[in-house]
C-alpha cells in the first residue's frame, strides 16, 4: 500500500507538471470560468435559468475536454515511460506490476479530478453571485459526474497504454478513441439503428456502451431535470424506468465503465513481462 | 547468488538465448561480454523478470517470476541508458526510489557518495551521460543490495568516471557484494573481476578467469588484401572466441593461443583465398614475434 502511495504521489506531481495537461486543463478551467461569467449577464429566457444555461454549457465543455484530457494523458502515460526506459527501472525495484499500474492510475486520476474540481470550483465561485444555494446539490452532482467520466475514460486510456509499444502509437490510439467516443459515436449508433432496425430499447442499450453518452444523459437528467433534452434515448429510458431508475442505471453504467476499463488495463499490464 | 538454467528467449521468431546455463556465486564479480546482439542485455533483463523466457532464473534462491519482488529486493540495477520518472529533480529521483524500496528518503548521502551532491536540485534532463550513469548508480546502491547488475557501466563515462566506478566496484568487493556486469571493455575491470563469461549466439561460449581471458588476447590475427572480402571473413569469425576490429583496411582478430586452430577452422572458406594472413604472437613484449602463416594473396 505504501508503495502504491509513493507511486501515486509521484505520478500526481508529474501529471500536474505535464505541459499537455496544463494546456488542456487550463483551457477547460478558462472556458468554465467564461461560461459562468456569461451567466451573470442576460436574463432567464425561455424557461431556463442562468444556472441551467451555465450547467448546459459546462456539460458541453466537460463532454469535450475531460475525455480529451483523460484519454491523451492516460494513453501516453505508461507508454512514454516504457519508451524512455523509466518504467523498466521502476519495475526493476521490489514492486509488483499491479502496484505500479494502480499507483500510476491513482496519481493521474487525482490530477484529473483536481483539474475538474478547479474548473468547476472557479465556475461555482462566479455562479454564486447569481444562483442561490438551492441549486448546490445539482451543481455538486454535475461535478461528481464529471469526475466519474474522467475516471472511466482514464481507464480506457490506461488500457491503451498497457499494451501500446510506443508513445506515439498510444497517443494516436487515444485521439482515435476520443474521436470515436465524442464525435463519431452518435453517427455510428444512428447508422447501426437504421441498418439493424433497432428500436428505442436497442438504441438505449447501445448508448450505454459509450461512457461519454452515459455522462451526457445522466448530467441532463440530474442537473437540468429535463428528459426532453436528452433526446429519444433519454426519453425512452425515463418512460421505461422512470427518472430515478434511469439515473440509477446510468450511474451503474459509469461505475461499470470505470471498473471494466481499469481491470482490463490492469490485467493486460500484469500479463506482460516486458516493461 | 545467481542461478540460470536452460534459459531460452525468443523475440518474434528470433531465438536470442538458446538454453543458456550459468551461475554466479555470492561475492563474485563477473563480466559478461560478447558481440552486439549476443543477448547480454536480454540475459540481464531475465534477472529482473522483464523478459518472457523458458527455463529457470533464481536470485538468492528466489525465482524471479514466482518470487519476483523478493528476488528484485536483492538487486541493484544500472541500465544501459538510464532514464528516470519525469518531473523529478535529481534528489527527488533518489528519494522516490528510496521510498519505493521502503527506505527513509535521504538522498544527499548517496548523491555525495557518487559525486552528484552539487546536482541535487537539477533535473536529470540537464545532466550529462556520465552524470546520469552516476545517478543510476546511486539508485542501484539504495538499501545496499547484495547483488549489483550493471549494463555497459562504462559507456558515457570519462576516465575519471571510470576510475570512480572501479573504486565503487572495489569497495563492493571488499564488502563481498556480488556484481554482474555486461561490457565490451573487459580490460577496464581486470582489477575487480573474477571471471569473464563470453556470450555468443545465445550461449556461454567461454567462461574463464579474468587472467586467462586477458592472456588469451595476446595473439592477433591480421587479415588483409586488395581483393579480400573482409566483411564475409568477419561474419565467419567465431566471436565468442575472438574480438574483431577493422582498421586500415585490415581485419584484426584478437584470439587466445589455444583457440587459434578453432578460429582457423571457422574462417576457412572461399572468401579467405584472396586474403593475406599474419599472426602476431606477443606473449611478452620481449618474445613478440611476427609469424607469417600464409603466402601473399594465398589461402589458408
Amino acid at each position: 500500500m505504501t508503495q502504491i502511495a509513493v507511486l501515486a504521489s509521484t505520478a500526481l506531481g508529474a501529471a500536474v507538471r505535464d505541459r499537455w495537461f496544463v494546456v488542456i486543463g487550463g483551457a477547460f478551467c478558462a472556458l468554465t470560468l467564461g461560461a459562468s461569467a456569461l451567466a451573470l449577464v442576460g436574463t432567464d429566457v425561455i424557461g431556463f435559468s442562468a444556472f441551467d444555461r451555465t450547467a448546459g454549457t459546462l456539460i458541453g465543455l466537460t463532454l469535450l475536454f475531460i475525455p480529451l484530457l483523460a484519454l491523451t494523458i492516460g494513453a501516453g502515460w505508461l507508454a512514454a515511460r516504457r519508451e524512455s526506459g523509466a518504467l523498466g527501472l521502476v519495475l526493476a525495484q521490489p514492486v509488483s506490476r499491479a502496484q505500479v499500474f494502480v499507483g500510476e492510475y491513482l496519481g493521474v486520476a487525482a490530477a484529473l479530478i483536481g483539474a475538474s474540481a478547479t474548473g468547476f470550483g472557479l465556475a461555482a465561485g462566479v455562479l454564486s453571485f447569481r444562483v442561490g444555494p438551492e441549486r448546490l446539490a445539482a451543481y455538486l452532482a454535475l461535478v461528481a459526474l464529471s469526475m466519474l467520466l474522467a475516471l472511466a475514460v482514464l481507464g480506457l486510456g490506461f488500457l491503451v497504454s498497457a499494451r501500446a509499444p510506443t508513445h506515439s502509437r498510444a497517443l494516436g490510439l487515444g485521439v482515435v478513441l476520443w474521436l470515436a467516443l465524442v464525435v463519431l459515436s452518435d453517427l455510428g449508433i444512428l447508422g447501426l439503428a437504421v441498418s439493424a432496425q433497432l428500436g428505442a430499447r436497442g438504441v438505449f442499450w447501445l448508448t450505454m456502451a459509450n461512457p461519454v453518452d452515459v455522462f451526457r444523459i445522466a448530467a441532463i437528467l440530474m442537473v437540468v431535470h429535463s428528459p426532453d433534452l436528452t433526446g429519444p434515448v433519454g426519453m425512452y429510458a425515463t418512460s421505461r424506468f422512470g427518472e430515478t431508475g434511469t439515473v440509477g442505471l446510468l450511474l451503474a453504467a459509469l461505475a461499470g465503465w470505470i471498473a471494466v476499463s481499469f481491470t482490463a488495463g490492469l490485467v493486460l499490464f500484469c500479463l506482460r513481462r516486458e516493461p | 547468488m545467481i542461478e540460470i538454467r536452460d534459459v531460452r528467449v525468443t523475440y518474434g521468431g528470433l531465438t536470442v538465448l538458446k538454453g543458456l546455463t550459468t551461475s554466479v556465486a555470492a561475492g563474485e564479480c563477473v563480466v559478461l561480454t560478447g558481440p552486439n546482439g549476443a543477448g547480454k542485455t536480454t540475459l540481464l533483463r531475465c534477472l529482473l523478470g522483464q523478459v518472457q523466457y523458458s527455463g529457470v532464473v533464481r536470485i538468492g534462491g528466489f525465482d524471479v517470476i514466482r518470487d519476483g519482488r523478493r528476488a528484485r529486493r536483492l538487486i541493484g540495477y544500472v541500465p544501459q541508458l538510464p532514464s528516470f520518472p519525469p518531473g523529478l529533480d535529481v534528489d527527488e529521483v533518489v528519494a522516490f526510489f528510496q521510498r519505493l524500496r521502503g527506505e527513509v528518503a535521504a538522498p544527499l548521502p548517496l548523491l555525495e557518495a557518487v559525486g552528484l551532491a552539487s546536482a541535487a536540485g537539477r533535473t536529470p534532463a540537464a545532466l550529462s551521460g556520465g552524470m546520469l550513469r552516476r545517478l543510476a548508480l546511486a539508485v542501484a546502491l539504495i538499501a545496499d543490495p547484495p547483488l549489483l547488475v550493471m549494463d555497459e557501466p562504462t559507456s558515457n563515462l570519462d576516465p575519471e568516471g571510470e576510475a570512480d566506478l572501479r573504486g565503487w566496484l572495489d569497495r563492493l568487493r571488499d564488502r563481498e557484494r556480488t556484481v554482474l556486469l555486461a561490457s565490451h571493455q573487459v580490460g577496464a575491470f581486470q582489477h575487480v573481476a573474477d571471471r569473464v563469461a563470453v556470450l555468443r549466439d545465445g550461449r556461454i561460449a567461454a567462461d574463464l578467469p579474468i587472467e586467462a581471458f586477458l592472456d588469451a588476447r595476446r595473439v592477433t590475427l591480421t587479415i588483409a588484401g586488395r581483393t579480400c572480402d573482409l566483411q564475409t571473413v568477419a561474419n565467419r569469425a567465431p566471436l565468442g572466441l575472438v574480438e574483431a576490429i577493422t582498421l586500415n583496411s585490415a581485419l584484426h582478430l584478437s584470439i587466445g593461443p589455444h583457440d587459434l586452430p578453432a578460429v582457423f577452422a571457422a574462417l576457412d572458406g572461399p572468401a579467405l583465398r584472396h586474403c593475406r594472413l599474419t599472426v602476431d604472437v606477443h606473449d611478452t613484449p620481449a618474445m613478440r614475434t611476427r609469424t607469417p602463416v600464409a603466402g601473399e594473396e594465398s589461402g589458408t
